[in-house]
């Protein structure tokens, strides 16, 4: 049983990664915590729900239509709001992203209402020597994996992902090297909320969530970045096995209501001890 | 110079003791509607201005000063129904309480800069709120703990009244005087404030003590006043982001500010709470993106920078 429960939390673990990479590379170009990223996840959970559950379109179809919807949401949000703020004090844009965080969750409450939903695409589990593991949590896995490894070819090879790290590394020297440093913000915000839309496509297939999931969802991001380390994906994906695993072996040998207390104890833990991650650089602490 | 600032004092000290005085004579004239009214704004007062203290003058952002409110009210309840404490004693523990706690975890939180410190307060809440379900035999769950009904308004009414006085006295203290000088040099420069000297660590903590006391004592209060607790009225996360929107509205690290932005925004929720829970809180995300992005230093400190301005610009003229 215990095996099984560990599969579980690191399958759990790609779902993490996805929408964790997403706030990390935020933090890296725009030097902003977003603290809104719960509710871009809420929102492509949601948005993934009234496509495939209500209108009725497939759900490769609607993954994408997601995609698109959040994209240009998040380069409103970034061009409009965020941008104003880049420059400012942490605590400025904490809060703005703060009130951002409240008027969707509250938006979304008020057209989804507070009714667990999820979406039931592949009911099937398969079963291998006494373990069972629901095939749509493997499926999940792989196009979380496939989507980081994407991300990861984006980042290298192409021309917005060499810009994306160069601003990580030194926005000014960018500047100079005759890189437009706001398209460079705005796309990097509306990536990384994408990266979160797709994931709450993933939560919604496989846990009953509600649109206040985005706050207690943001911890947990939260913790596996700080956990994994800013700046660094490979940690990212670390914290996520950290986080996730603690998460799955409190609710499971102790009581659900403890995996949130759980993950908690990890953050600060390491927070004290190790401040700057597993692999992370000490430079934001 | 000198007599004109004294006498200028001298007024304010009158002024601030008339309106103490209307504030006390008050309850005699009004409904018992009114008096909680004027509760429930009290106790956004002392909220907002606790939460100023901390995050409007040493610039360390909470998401999470509900974790007091929760803990002052927590051990109000527990005492009273528990113990069987009288009810002013036990406001007096729960301040104790809230504070002999918010030490230890300032102490670990205020080591944390920036996202990592609003995003560990935030977490603390959720975390109490966890304890707050699961520890039955002390909370009793979600159920929660029914007090004997309160008979006397005013008694309350003259409670919050005094910790609104008490912490509008103390911030105007810290406005005031070299201690408060050292908190606000931590906003502005951290190192340079240690390179200089200053012990950061010690005034973090008090600041950020000072404000879970008066977020205690308004849990008490708010348990005495509504004589019901469950984790959802200790931990109101709706109540946690009123203060910080009512902060920022009114001015953020402004004496005035968390009065006019309590004032102002008690009044809205007042008008808007009952009839459309949701739309409310959307219209509180919109009040503090508009504020934030568009108003950064709220009502308070815009109308002091727009002052500043005008006097300048009087003596140049006057010079020129």
């Amino acid at each position: 049983m215990g095996i099984q429960v560990v599969i579980n939390g690191i399958l759990l673990a790609g779902v993490y990664t996805v929408a964790a990479v997403g706030l990390n590379l935020i933090f890296g170009v725009l030097r902003v915590a977003n603290i809104a990223h719960g509710e871009f996840l809420m929102l492509g959970a949601f948005l993934f729900f009234s496509l495939t559950a209500v209108v009725g379109i497939s759900p490769f179809i609607s993954f994408v239509f997601v995609g698109v919807l959040i994209f240009l949401l998040a380069l409103a949000v970034e061009r409009f709001l965020v941008e104003r703020v880049v420059k400012q004090p942490m605590a400025i844009s904490l809060l703005l992203l703060y009130g951002v965080s409240i008027f969707f969750k509250n938006l979304g409450l008020n057209i989804w209402t507070s009714n667990y939903r999820s979406i039931n695409i592949i009911n099937r589990t398969i079963s291998v020597g006494g373990l069972s593991v629901s095939l749509i949590r493997i499926i999940i896995f792989f196009i979380a994996i496939g989507l980081t490894i994407g991300l990861a070819v984006l980042l290298k090879k192409t021309y917005i992902g060499k810009a994306i790290r160069s601003t990580t590394q030194n926005p000014e020297l960018t500047v100079a090297c005759g890189v437009d440093i706001k398209k460079v913000r705005m796309f990097t915000f509306a990536l990384g909320a994408i990266l979160a839309a797709f994931s709450g496509c993933f939560f919604i297939m496989i846990y009953s969530i509600t649109p206040e999931v985005g706050s207690s969802i943001i911890l947990k991001l939260f913790a596996v970045v700080i956990v994994g380390g800013l700046g660094s994906y490979l940690g990212t994906f670390l914290g996520a096995l950290v986080i996730a695993l603690a998460e799955v072996l409190t609710s499971f040998y102790i009581s659900t209501q403890f995996g949130d207390v759980a993950i908690f104890a990890v953050f600060l833990l390491v927070l004290i001890i190790r401040p700057q991650g597993f692999l992370g650089e000490r430079q934001y602490v | 110079m000198k007599d004109s600032e004294k006498n200028n004092s001298i007024k304010k000290v009158i002024v601030f003791f008339l309106i103490v005085l209307s504030l006390v004579i008050l309850p005699y004239f009004l409904s018992s509607y009114r008096i909680s009214f004027f509760i429930t704004i009290f106790m956004y007062v002392v909220l907002a201005y606790s939460w100023n203290f901390i995050s409007g003058y040493t610039g360390y952002v909470s998401f999470g000063q509900i974790v007091f409110f929760g803990l002052g009210a927590y051990a109000f309840a527990i005492l009273t129904s528990n113990f069987g404490m009288n009810w002013g004693l036990a406001v007096v523990l729960a301040a104790i309480i809230s504070s002999l706690f918010a030490v230890p975890i300032g102490l670990v939180m205020l080591r944390l800069k920036g996202p990592y410190f609003a995003v560990g307060m935030m977490g603390l809440s959720q975390f109490l709120a966890a304890i707050a379900f699961n520890w039955k035999s002390l909370t009793n769950g979600a159920v929660g703990i029914y007090l004997p009904p309160v008979f006397s308004l005013s008694t309350i009414y003259y409670a919050f009244l005094g910790a609104m006085i008490a912490i509008f006295l103390l911030t105007w203290k810290l406005e005031n005087s070299n201690f408060g000088l050292r908190i606000k040099t931590i906003k502005e420069d951290e190192e340079g404030a240690e390179a200089i000297g200053i012990n950061t660590t010690f005034y973090k903590v008090f600041a950020f003590t000072i404000s879970a006391c008066f977020c205690g004592i308004a849990g008490a209060l708010q348990i005495y006043y509504l004589s019901y607790i469950d984790p959802y009225v200790a931990i109101n996360m709706s109540l946690n982001l009123m203060m910080i929107a009512m902060s920022l509205v009114g001015g953020m690290g402004t004496m005035w500010g968390p009065l006019v932005g309590a004032l102002m925004l008690g009044q809205l929720s007042e008008f808007l709470w009952v009839s459309f829970p949701y739309i409310y809180m959307i219209i509180f995300g919109c009040i503090i993106v508009v504020i934030i992005a568009f108003l950064p230093s709220g009502i308070v400190g815009y109308v002091t920078q727009y002052t500043q301005y005008r006097k300048d610009r009087m003596n140049n003229l006057i010079k020129n």
